[in-house]
C-alpha cells in the first residue's frame, strides 16, 4: 500500500484512536496491543514506505507512556508483525490466506513463549495460565475477521485512489 | 543456482532488503531499551511522569465518545442493580451495627492497653481521595492514573487504598496526574504480616488477579481465610494496613485474594501518613 499525505494522515489518526482505546477498554483476556499487530501484519505494505516502522516505533513509545510500560515493549511487537507483513509479501505469500495464517499463529506463538520465559528468568514467576492461554487463542480466533476486514478496506482504499 | 540466484534478486530488490533492515533494525533498538531497562533511570523517570500528561490529555480526548458510551451503559446497570443493592444494605444494616459497636469497644481496649503498656501511638495518617482516570490493571504490568499530582502535593511512593484496603503505591508523579504501581504488578514487592501471630512475608505481585506471598517464616501455620496486613517494614506503607486473606498454600507460597476489587473502584485514597518523634 503507497501512502499519500492523506494516507499519513489516516494510518496516524487510527493508530492515535486504537491505542487511545486502551484507555477505555480495559478487557482480561484481549490485548488490543497484539489485536492492533493482526492489523499491521494484515494490511499490504509498500516496501519503498520507510518512514512506516519509524512512525510505528514512535506511537509503541506513546503507547508505552500511557501504559506504563518499559519503553520498548509496543514497539517491538509492532514492527515484529510489520516486518512479518514485509517478508510475507516480499516471498510471494501475501495472497496465500492459509500460509499467512499459519505464519501468523506461529509468530503469535514465538512471542508468547519468548514473553512468558522472559518473565520467567527474570521475575522467577510462571505466568503461564489459563487465562494466558485463552487469550493467546482469543487472538488466532481473531484474526480471520480482521484480515478480511483489512483486505477488503485495502481494496475499497485502493479504488478510491 | 545462477539461475535460482537470478530468478531471486529479480523480485528481492534493495528495496526489500532495506524495508525489513529498517524494521529489524528498530525492533533490536526497542528490545535493547525494553531488556537495559534505561527508562528506569532518574532522567526518564522525570521525562516520563512529565510526559504523561500530555499522553493522557491527547488520548482522553480521542477516547472521549466510547467512553461516554461505556459510562452510560455502566449507569444504566447500575441503576439496574440499586434496588437489590438497598434491599440488601437493609439486612446487612442490623449486622453492620453489631460489629461497628464491637469494633469500637475493640478500639477502646486496645487504647487503653497502649496505655497500659505506655506504648506510644507513632503514626499520624491524613489522606486525599483522586479519581482513577486511566484503569491499565489487566496486563503484568498493571498500573491506574489518578488525578493528582504534584498540586495536590503527592509524593512518590505514597501508599494508595480504596475503602477495604491497600491496592498499591505512587510510582509516577505527574504536574496532574499521578501513576498508582498496584499489588498485582509484576514488580510490586510489600513486606507483610499474615495472621493474628504476625507471620512475616513478602507480597510479591504475580500480573494477574491473585498475588502470592513468598519468603514465609512457619508456612505450616498459616491457614486459609488468615488476614494479610502491611507489616511497616520498609517505611513506605503503614503497619497493619488491610491487603486480602489467604486462599490457596503451596509448599513455600501463599495465595491470597486482596479484599479491594480494583475493577469496581472508580476512587482511591492517596495516604499521606508520617511517624510523630518522641519528645
Amino acid at each position: 500500500m503507497t501512502l499519500s499525505f492523506k494516507g499519513y494522515l489516516l494510518l496516524n489518526g487510527f493508530l492515535l484512536c486504537f491505542i487511545s482505546f486502551n484507555n477505555v477498554l480495559n478487557f482480561n483476556l484481549i490485548d488490543l496491543t497484539l489485536i492492533l499487530s493482526i492489523l499491521l501484519y494484515s494490511i499490504k505494505w509498500n516496501e519503498s514506505e520507510w518512514l512506516v516502522p519509524f512512525l510505528l516505533f514512535a506511537w509503541g513509545i506513546f503507547q508505552d507512556i500511557l501504559l506504563g510500560m518499559n519503553l520498548g515493549y509496543s514497539g517491538s511487537i509492532f514492527l515484529f508483525f510489520y516486518v512479518l507483513s514485509q517478508i510475507t509479501s516480499i516471498n510471494g505469500l501475501f495472497e496465500q490466506q492459509k500460509i499467512k495464517f499459519i505464519i501468523f499463529i506461529i509468530a503469535l506463538l514465538i512471542l508468547f513463549i519468548f514473553k512468558n520465559l522472559f518473565i520467567y528468568f527474570n521475575y522467577q514467576l510462571n505466568y503461564l495460565s489459563v487465562g494466558e492461554l485463552s487469550a493467546f487463542l482469543i487472538m488466532v480466533l481473531l484474526y480471520p475477521p480482521l484480515n478480511l476486514m483489512i483486505i477488503y478496506s485495502q481494496k475499497k482504499y485502493e479504488e478510491i485512489r | 543456482m545462477r539461475t535460482s540466484r537470478n530468478f531471486y534478486s529479480r523480485y528481492v530488490n534493495k528495496n526489500s532488503y532495506l524495508s525489513i533492515l529498517i524494521p529489524v533494525g528498530l525492533i533490536i533498538f526497542s528490545l535493547i531499551f525494553y531488556f537495559g531497562r534505561f527508562d528506569n533511570s532518574n532522567l526518564s523517570n522525570e521525562l516520563r511522569a512529565k510526559s504523561i500528561n500530555t499522553v493522557y490529555s491527547i488520548t482522553s480526548i480521542v477516547s472521549s465518545p466510547i467512553s461516554l458510551i461505556k459510562n452510560g451503559l455502566e449507569s444504566i446497570l447500575e441503576i439496574q442493580n440499586i434496588y437489590e443493592e438497598n434491599q440488601r444494605f437493609k439486612e446487612m444494616q442490623l449486622l453492620d451495627s453489631a460489629s461497628f459497636q464491637e469494633m469500637v469497644s475493640m478500639k477502646l481496649k486496645i487504647a487503653q492497653y497502649e496505655s497500659l503498656l505506655n506504648a506510644s501511638n507513632d503514626i499520624e495518617y491524613d489522606f486525599r481521595t483522586s479519581r482513577i482516570v486511566g484503569d491499565f490493571s489487566n496486563n503484568f504490568n498493571s498500573t491506574l492514573i489518578v488525578n493528582s499530582g504534584k498540586e495536590e502535593n503527592i509524593k512518590l511512593d505514597m501508599p494508595v487504598s480504596g475503602s477495604n484496603g491497600i491496592i498499591g503505591r505512587i510510582s509516577h508523579v505527574g504536574e496532574r496526574l499521578s501513576r498508582v504501581l498496584l499489588i498485582s504488578n509484576i514488580n510490586s514487592r510489600i513486606p507483610v504480616i499474615i495472621s493474628e501471630d504476625g507471620y512475616h512475608g513478602m507480597l510479591v505481585g504475580q500480573g494477574r488477579e491473585n498475588p502470592t506471598i513468598e519468603y514465609v517464616e512457619h508456612i505450616e501455620k498459616i491457614s486459609i481465610g488468615d488476614l494479610v496486613t502491611t507489616s511497616g517494614k520498609g517505611g513506605i506503607f503503614p503497619p497493619f494496613q488491610l491487603i486480602g486473606q489467604v486462599v490457596g498454600k503451596k509448599s513455600n507460597e501463599i495465595e491470597i485474594s486482596m479484599f479491594e476489587n480494583i475493577a469496581t473502584l472508580s476512587h482511591v485514597k492517596l495516604l499521606n501518613y508520617k511517624l510523630i518523634k518522641e519528645n
